[in-house]
């Protein structure tokens, strides 16, 4: 049992498992290149280096249409790890002259554990914020929820919100707080509205009165798409009927029963955060007589309790606090006020590309010092 | 895309009027050129001298940065100074058949070698051509971009390059004294005491003079503007409407603000003739302007330095002019491909007579190659205050001097001569590159917002280029060992020893590029909060490093055999190439700099041609082993 068990290991150590391993990554590295400029990053990332497993070749017009099984960027690197772990245990000869191969093999190893814990645990989103705001959350920048937000208190809303199994054709979202029964009848990814060619049925209210939704492709760009949802509304009395909800609607979706006003909101997912950020002033650079932004930041105040804390975010200059990092990532100028958009993420593995980065360029250094002279060796004579 | 029709025709009707009987000059600028080269001129939100807004213009018009007879700074001197003359003088180069025949111009034949005015085209002649074709240019341009062929969007360029050249040439044109007043009654009542002629300068002194001049005639017969007098007010008026065309003339921007004159938008001449009120300080430098383009006028190229001395005051000492007029005469990178063709050439021929001497040349060679080329880099650095790489074309060229520097340090440890021939050719190839990117224009850009941090680019910019560098140079030797294997199997010892050198550079090649890959990883964490964003210029390091990682592991795993693994790294600069250049064909990422259409060819040549030299190789290698193989084993029995 032992022999064979160190047979499986060194199989699985062996050079030759990463190096199909990693012609096999390479393809899926160049295929989900180029499938980017057709079906866009957000859509390619998934189908190609999120995925364990994938079966259609989105964004290769050769492969379109083609049902090809194929293991997905997430199984290649696992194997990867595997390898590298399995390396580590049963096959290092630990030398003096390997070192550096082993301090770099370990580096490797930390970069994919990170990367691990990087793509199951982190958050990523985005917070915009006009001068002289104040937010305490930030959006997902692709999951949606459907809130349901009773405006009733007078200094504060509930907000009741439901995600994912709950945003597809079919859900039912009844009890927690929401006072009916609300049915997904239908879901668009990507829609627009338009204005109605004919008079609606009596049960629909609101926006669906008059207009239409209308589904759309996919856009490459994912941030693009304009998800929308008709939901049925019951046991919420005179107001129960068919709806149609579009993200980032302005014109909110209300409901009035039992005495108390409901908001419908289809949205980018919220998370709360444990302080609040205030955009004290937004400053754009641009380079003298061009259009090119020779820098842009953020001065802001973080509150949190009773204390008010004064930081500078800028390109290239996060702001770190309690496990969340605020970038600098883009502005909006609507007339006269400006509003800053931050990038919000929360990322646990984020220290380990430093440390491994590190680690792997020791052992690659250590390595070379080792074996540069003997393959460089003179030659005797001309 | 939408081109103002007001415009077009004011233009055009500028055209005809400049079609005028002057011949083309031989008058001697080179005093005044260079009188003007320090000249501090604004463009592209950065500060450079004259000189090399004259360069990084004629390059947009030429390809190329000087004239068969006059170099940049005399050709601008000219056409601000001079413009009919400038006309009429073939600046603009065009190669496009397709766009030439739909001009109705005549493709001239080249006739020998030396016929360098070969596509060449005046602005008058362009200006004509572009006359008869006009509504469809108009037509072109209320289309959408992707709806139009290459040969239209190239018209459309070519157009919009000649409405540029106009514009410029108008620069000066509010500060010189060509209104003419061909009334002396009307001399006197404006005040030109012994002078028949105005600037728009002066029209803007006397402007409410010259409106009631306007205003006075107005009233006449047609019988009455007939007479002398109103008919010189008419004459001023029609100078006058022609004169007003030229204040959208704004591209030389050489008046600085009063303050933040390092981060605040500079002014052109006309932009101190709108009409507005001018403060103090714009009132002296003007009179600065006029005074200097009326010594310029005059020839007086000593008061012309005065003037730009004055009008440059403290930003002189801020910007290095001195240091990049030295960058532009010095054509560090031209004299440093000289010097590593030479040192090929020498060392081609130290094959066939005087080995040791011409060995010696060719060494020496790439080495004063090599340091005319680091001097250029830094001189490069020096002018614009950051590290040595921060746009394709210096990337380029950067790479080239890893290349050349790597190949002379193998020279200098083994003297085998390969690493110096490498040395040379990679030198040689990778400046030829560099220089089909700098007839983009001024290759010192001024950066976007998240590439502004020198911190950034000192460290994984620089390392992932000197990781392209190292893995350019490790498949040259792979290609090396391919041709000495093919052509010289007896000498086994040297064809272990290429592979060898072929292997050490593909560790210092790994090392750099997976460095610069994962530190290009941290700053995007630093910058976008997240340190792997799958983006094609990303992807493509990791391809790089990838590819590397198979070869290498290949090899240990024994999968790959010294042929295989050779011929596997030989193919290395195709991903190099890819990483590079391709990803920006793409179009998408966030690395959206150095985007560049043209490229998609020669990328696809180059890959296929590296492809099919690889296969003929290696076949041909395993085939002539195979063969021998056996009859060696049988003189052996």
């Amino acid at each position: 049992m032992a022999i064979s068990v160190k047979r499986i290991g060194n199989f699985v150590a062996s050079p030759a498992l990463f190096f199909y391993t990693a012609i096999w990554l390479l393809i899926i590295l160049v295929a989900g290149t180029i499938a980017q400029k057709y079906v866009g990053l957000y859509v390619s990332q998934n189908a190609y280096f999120s995925s364990w497993f994938f079966f259609e070749w989105p964004g290769i017009p050769i492969l379109e249409g083609l049902i090809i099984p194929a293991p997905g960027g997430r199984f290649a690197l696992t194997i990867m790890f595997m390898n590298l772990l399995a390396k580590l245990v049963f096959k290092s000869p630990w030398r003096w002259d390997r070192t550096g191969t082993l301090i770099a093999h370990g580096g490797g190893l930390l970069l994919l554990i990170g990367g691990f814990f990087t793509a199951y645990f982190s958050k990523e989103g985005n917070m915009m914020l006009f001068e002289g705001d104040s937010s305490g959350n930030y959006a997902d920048y692709h999951e949606l929820e459907l809130a349901v937000i009773d405006q009733s208190p007078e200094d504060y809303n509930n907000v009741v919100a439901f995600r994912n199994e709950y945003i597809r054709e079919g859900a039912v979202i009844e009890g927690s707080g929401v006072p009916g029964k609300i049915t997904v009848r239908q879901f668009f990814r990507n829609a627009s509205v338009l204005r109605a060619d004919s008079p609606a049925p009596r049960d629909h209210k609101g926006l669906a009165q008059r207009f239409r939704l209308a589904p759309k492709e996919l856009d490459p760009v994912f941030e693009r798409n304009q998800a929308a949802m008709v939901v049925e509304l019951s046991g919420f009395g005179q107001d129960d009927g068919i709806y149609y909800l579009l993200q980032g609607m302005r014109i909110p979706q209300l409901i009035e029963t039992s005495g108390k006003i409901f908001q419908l909101d289809l949205r980018n997912a919220r998370y709360i955060l444990p302080f609040k950020i205030e955009l004290i002033d937004f400053i754009k650079r641009m380079h003298p007589g061009t259009q090119t932004a020779k820098d842009y930041r953020s001065i802001v105040n973080v509150l949190e309790g009773d204390t008010k804390r004064r930081v500078e975010i800028s390109m290239n200059q996060p702001l770190v606090k309690n496990q969340y990092i605020f970038y600098q990532a883009s502005f909006i100028e609507d007339g006269d006020r400006e509003a800053t958009v931050l990038a919000v993420v929360r990322n646990a593995g984020r220290n380990y590309p430093y440390v491994s980065s590190v680690i792997m360029c020791i052992g690659l250094m250590i390595h070379i010092l080792f074996r540069l002279p003997n393959l460089m060796k003179k030659r005797r004579s001309l | 895309m939408s081109l103002s029709a007001k415009r077009l025709l004011a233009v055009l009707t500028t055209f005809v009027l400049t079609a005028c009987l002057h011949g083309q000059s031989s008058r001697d600028l080179s005093g005044l050129a260079e009188a003007f080269e320090p000249l501090i001129v604004q463009q592209d939100g950065r500060l450079k001298p004259f000189d090399t807004f004259a360069r990084s213009n004629l390059l947009v018009f030429n390809q190329k940065s000087k004239l068969v007879d006059m170099s940049a700074s005399e050709w601008l001197v000219e056409l601000l100074l001079y413009p009919r003359e400038s006309y009429r003088r073939p600046v603009f180069r065009e190669r496009n058949v397709e766009v030439i025949q739909a001009l109705g111009l005549e493709i001239d034949k080249k006739q020998d070698s030396s016929d360098r005015q070969y596509h060449h085209y005046s602005f008058l002649q362009l200006s004509e051509a572009f006359n008869n074709i006009l509504e469809d240019i108009r037509a072109f341009a209320s289309k959408p971009r992707e709806e139009l062929s290459a040969t239209e969007v190239a018209l459309i360029t070519l157009y919009q390059k000649t409405l540029s050249y106009y514009a410029l040439s108008r620069s000066f044109s509010g500060l010189v004294y060509d209104i003419e007043i061909t009334n002396d009654q009307l001399a006197s009542e404006l005040g030109l005491e012994g002078r028949s002629s105005l600037n728009y300068v002066k029209v803007l002194e006397l402007r409410n003079t010259i409106a009631e001049k306007i205003e006075a005639i107005s009233s006449l017969s047609p019988e009455e503007r007939q007479t002398p007098y109103p008919m010189a007010v008419l004459y001023l008026t029609t100078q006058l409407q022609d004169k007003i065309r030229d204040t959208s003339a704004v591209s030389l921007k050489i008046v600085p603000p009063e303050a933040n004159q390092d981060t605040s938008e500079w002014m052109s001449p006309w932009d101190l003739l709108s009409g507005r009120p001018l403060s103090d300080w714009e009132s002296e430098r003007l009179e600065q302007i006029v005074s200097m383009t009326l010594a310029a006028k005059r020839g007086d190229a000593s008061a012309v330095e005065d003037q730009i001395s004055a009008l440059r005051g403290e930003v002189t000492a801020r910007v290095p002019v001195e240091l990049e007029l030295t960058y532009n005469k010095g054509n560090f990178f031209n004299r440093s491909v000289a010097f590593y063709i030479i040192s090929c050439v020498s060392l081609w021929l130290s094959f066939a007579f005087l080995p040791k001497w011409l060995y010696r040349i060719s060494l020496v060679s790439a080495v004063i190659g090599f340091l005319i080329h680091v001097v250029g880099i830094l001189i490069r650095c020096l002018i614009m205050a950051r590290p040595p790489i921060a746009t394709l074309y210096e990337s380029v060229i950067f790479v080239g001097g890893i290349v050349v520097l790597s190949g002379i340090l193998v020279e200098v440890k083994r003297r085998d001569v390969l690493g110096l021939f490498l040395a040379g050719v990679g030198g040689t190839i990778l400046h030829f590159v560099g220089f089909s990117y700098a007839a983009d224009g001024d290759t010192m850009g001024m950066l976007v917002a998240v590439l502004n941090s020198n911190f950034w680019l000192a460290t994984h910019v620089v390392t992932i280029n000197i990781g392209y560098g190292a893995a350019l140079i490790a498949g040259l030797f792979a290609h090396a060992y391919l041709i000495v294997r093919l052509v010289n199997r007896a000498s086994k010892e040297r064809i272990k020893e290429i592979f060898n050198v072929s292997y050490g550079l593909t560790i210092v090649a790994i090392f750099f590029t997976t460095l610069g890959t994962i530190l290009g990883g941290i700053w995007g964490d630093q910058s976008w909060g997240r340190f792997w964003g799958w983006d094609p210029k990303e992807n493509g390091a990791l391809m790089i490093v990838l590819w590397l990682l198979i070869v290498l592991h290949g090899r240990l795993a024994g999968i790959l055999k010294e042929l295989s693994f050779t011929a596997g790294l030989a193919l290395t600069p195709i991903t190099v190439a890819l990483a590079w250049f391709g990803v920006n064909l793409l179009q998408v990422g966030l690395h959206s700099y150095g985007f560049d259409d043209g490229v998609a060819t020669n990328l696809f040549y180059f890959c296929g041609g590296e492809l099919v030299f690889v296969a003929i190789f290696a076949t041909a290698i395993y085939l002539k082993e195979k063969q021998q193989r056996p009859a060696s084993s049988k003189s052996a029995a």
